[in-house]
């Protein structure tokens, strides 16, 4: 099931280009399938949704999970020191949870 | 987490007033002091953060001490011992709780918490309406065993016959659901004679929780909407309950009825009147929502509460609900004479943790210090005050298009829910927040913090991405004032009077009519009006005329809107204005007064401005003097371009002055940019930015009668770019151009008809 969603999302295209598009600029304008692929992913609820905690300003960013309206967040393994990390490190966790691809860096 | 929060009586404070400020500070002690704000951006790629000392009597080191706030609305009736002789009583009240699987809540109740004794009419643990009964020692409870739905509409009531020692509780719906069993009727032995009488106030919507530092503490808070309570110093039948339901009364029942509130006597303001003949009035605490639909609102007799105040006799109480956390003074400051009107901030900082709390110093009235006037947008940092975007709602990560980065204050935010909502927010019970006071810690409110919409490399939003115009002035040695808009909305016209140029934030969001009316007759008077921002003058709000710091939206009809109102509470309960976006207030849109309205909004990447045909009009020719340039602002602290975030477009069709020339618009805009739903009646694809020609921004000029101009760029990533390469761009330099311009007395001729 979950590959079939996978393949209704990226409609074709090759998944190891969309993937590298997005190690190589996660943030702004994507090609039209890389964006179906992260809307997808991105639009998980705030109870479970991974998400970065700012541990100093500018510099440093500590993976979290969202727990849910007003409850704790979970402090993950993963700090980074640059968003775009960050924003590829989170990618592939979602790609792990939604369908069960294993992306290597 | 944090450990220092504060805030100030007031924000804005002129030369002669005093400010006082609160502090809650959990390390044993730590320093304050005045800063000016000139530079609040931290990010790398930014000015250098300015934040200049200034010293004051503030200058000092304090202890530290732990201050909370007590949220959760409910009314107060000081009723003393009325009833201590009164052994048998009645509760009842029309109510639709939004959250009755919540746990224990009360409804009526006379029930001190702390000495466990009392009678309350509550929502009990299992859903439906109950009854408590205490004398301290023994306590009784009975409910009716069938949970209540939420957003459903009851008659509930409990009932105590001292004498022969029983109790009841009844709950019958309004509406019939053929497959809920949701009405019933109870009843059980007590002990006779119980002294559940207690020095305790009686409540609607909340249990005493005593007094604590002098503010009233509700506990067993209820979520939900109460309508017309009575309280009867008698057992009554259930007919009799049904008999005082509504607001004729049997006569045989006066003598017993203890009170009966109207909830539609003062909407705009804060007592509840007990309309019963004993003048039992109270008042509300914490600001609980009026002016909403009864539970016999019809549609059909009006939609506001003016016209049919007793289908509107309802408030919605609310257990997260703060208007004034009520802290304790720490230390204040009288603003001295020699002080300029700018920006401050008290800066505290302890242990490795800094926290402040912002404030503007304006000139005395009718006394400005310069021509120019930067006015602050309080009511919109109001709006946003304490938003919980990044940890409410899941979809706000498309709204992003990127990950969702989360800062401390929103951690603690998070969690600390007592700190209460923006604007933008649900209450627990997920009703849209209509009221954002300004009497509670604002953490959003300092420099230095980031948010989640603007894009980076600054990641700012509202007030520490306004700095990027403050810095900007100061960098080319801009004399400026500072006022707010609460300033504009209490003293009008007459406040700007004396200036030659007013210049906006980066997103002025909220205006009420006196600050829209204000600024249209200053444009129309000769003034200049520099629109330094996107969608701005967008909803229209109400202040309340008897509680102050506090606003009101109500999100009618319409709009790019985080919550939508109920049919029948589209009017604001504080002054019976309709609510909703000025662009549907009859010749008031954002267009009319600024040449641009909003248009679209993405918070990914920005864009660029392409210089467009209105450039080359001679009365245009000073805005782009010594620019050559065809595109404008590829770059910027808020997603790299000038153009992004908010966008406001030039149509006439919307009230853009014809004579407006559209001297540049941006263009590739992502597809995260998505045209504004007010736009669109059916919904259809091709809304987004990478499609679709309305998803740009227009930067406007046209003169205004009596030699006043007006200049809009229609962008809040625009500000962003002001900084860049040390102030040494073209945006800078025909945002210069412009300043320049209109500090010039010379008149602008408006051009032939």
């Amino acid at each position: 099931m979950a590959r079939q969603d996978l393949e209704r999302l990226i409609q074709g295209e090759d998944l190891d280009t969309l993937v590298a598009e997005f190690r190589a600029k996660p943030t702004g304008q994507h090609s039209a399938a890389l964006q179906r692929l992260v809307n997808h992913i991105r639009s998980e609820s705030m109870d479970g949704k991974l998400a970065l905690l700012c541990t100093k300003p500018h510099e440093e960013w500590r993976l979290v999970r969202m727990n849910g309206r007003a409850k704790p967040m979970t402090l993950l393994d993963g700090i980074f020191h640059d968003l775009n990390d960050a924003e590829w490190a989170i990618f592939k966790l979602r790609m792990k949870r939604h369908f069960d691809v294993d992306l290597a860096d | 987490m944090l450990k220092i929060t504060g805030y100030a009586d007031r924000v804005s404070v002129m030369p002669g007033q005093t400010i006082r400020f609160m502090v809650n500070c959990e390390y044993p002690q730590y320093e304050a002091g005045v800063v000016r704000v000139v530079q609040g951006d931290s990010a790398p790629e930014a000015p250098p953060v300015k934040l200049v000392p200034v010293p004051s009597t503030v200058d000092g080191r304090y202890p530290g001490r732990k201050q909370v706030i007590h949220a959760g609305s409910f009314a107060r009736i000081d009723c003393g011992d009325r009833f201590a002789a009164s052994p048998s009583f009645s509760m009842q009240a029309m109510v639709m709780p939004t959250t009755p699987k919540k746990g224990r809540q009360a409804i009526i109740s006379k029930w001190d918490e702390a000495a466990g004794k009392g009678i309350a009419l509550v929502v009990a643990e299992d859903g439906s309406a109950g009854i408590e009964l205490s004398d301290g020692a023994h306590k009784v409870t009975l409910s009716v065993g069938k949970p209540m739905l939420a957003k459903h509409w009851y008659l509930v009531a409990a009932t105590y016959d001292g004498a022969a020692g029983k109790v009841a509780v009844h709950q019958q719906p309004q509406h019939d659901f053929p497959t809920i069993d949701d009405s019933g009727s109870t009843e059980a032995n007590a002990p006779a004679g119980f002294a559940w009488d207690n020095a305790a106030p009686l409540l609607f919507a909340a249990s005493w929780g005593g007094e604590d530092a002098g503010r009233p503490v509700g506990r067993a808070l209820y979520n939900g909407k109460i309508d017309r309570p009575r309280v009867s110093t008698a057992a009554l039948t259930l007919a009799e309950i049904e008999a005082l339901r509504g607001d004729r009364w049997p006569e045989r029942l006066a003598g017993t009825l203890a009170g009966a509130w109207d909830f539609a006597d003062d909407i705009p303001g804060v007592t509840v009147r007990d309309i019963s003949g004993r003048r039992l009035d109270g008042a509300v605490v914490n600001m609980p929502t009026r002016g909403v639909t009864g539970h016999n609102f019809t549609g059909e007799d009006g939609m506001c509460w003016k016209d049919r105040p007793d289908q509107w006799s309802a408030i919605h109480f609310h257990d997260d609900d703060v208007y004034d956390a009520g802290w304790q003074a720490d230390f204040s400051l009288t603003v001295p004479e020699t002080m300029k009107s700018g920006i401050y901030a008290v800066r505290i900082h302890a242990e490795g943790e800094e926290q402040f709390v912002t404030f503007v110093v304006r000139p005395a009235r009718g006394k400005p210090t310069s021509k120019l006037a930067f006015l602050f947008p309080l009511a919109t940092y109001m709006a946003y005050a304490n938003e919980h975007f990044g940890t409410n709602d899941g979809l706000v990560e498309l709204h992003l298009n990127r990950a969702l980065v989360l800062h401390p204050h929103q951690q603690f935010l998070n969690e600390h829910r007592e700190y209460g909502h923006s604007l933008y927010d649900l209450h627990s019970d997920g009703s849209g927040v209509y009221y954002s006071s300004r009497l509670r810690p604002v953490l959003n409110l300092r420099p230095k913090v980031e948010a989640n919409h603007g894009a980076g490399p600054s990641h700012l939003w509202l007030f520490n991405a306004d700095t990027h115009i403050t810095s900007w002035l100061e960098h080319f040695d801009q004399d400026y004032d500072v006022i707010t808009d609460e300033d504009l909305h209490e003293e009008g016209f007459s406040l700007l009077s004396g200036y030659r140029t007013v210049m906006t934030a980066t997103h002025p969001e909220y205006y009420s009519r006196e600050m829209y009316d204000a600024v249209q007759r200053f444009t129309h008077s000769g003034g200049r009006l520099i629109y330094l921002g996107g969608n701005g003058f967008y909803w229209r709000i109400a202040y309340n005329r008897t509680q102050p710091g506090i606003i009101e939206v109500r999100r009618s009809e319409g709009g790019s809107r985080a919550w939508e109102p109920p049919t029948g509470e589209y009017y604001h309960s504080f002054t019976g204005e309709y609510g909703g976006m000025w662009r549907r207030q009859g010749g008031r849109s954002p267009n009319h007064l600024v040449g641009v309205g909003f248009t679209a909004q993405g918070f990914d990447v920005s864009s660029y401005y392409r210089r467009a045909s209105g450039a080359d009009d001679p009365r245009a020719a000073f805005i782009l003097d010594g620019v050559d340039d065809e595109i404008l602002g590829d770059f910027g602290l808020t997603g790299g371009g000038a153009s992004g975030m908010e966008l406001d477009r030039h149509d006439v069709s919307l009230g853009s002055p014809p004579h407006s020339l559209v001297v540049a618009r941006s263009e590739r805009q992502t597809e995260a940019h998505v045209h504004v739903v007010e736009d669109l009646l059916f919904n259809h694809m091709g809304t987004t930015g990478d499609v679709n020609d309305k998803v740009h921004a227009d930067l406007v000029f046209f003169e205004t009668p009596n030699g006043g101009a007006v200049f809009s760029v229609g962008s809040i990533a625009y500000s962003g770019a002001l900084p860049w390469n040390n102030y040494d761009n073209n945006i800078s330099r025909l945002t210069l151009n412009v300043l320049r311009r209109f500090m010039d007395p010379a008149p602008f001729p408006l051009p032939q008809a």
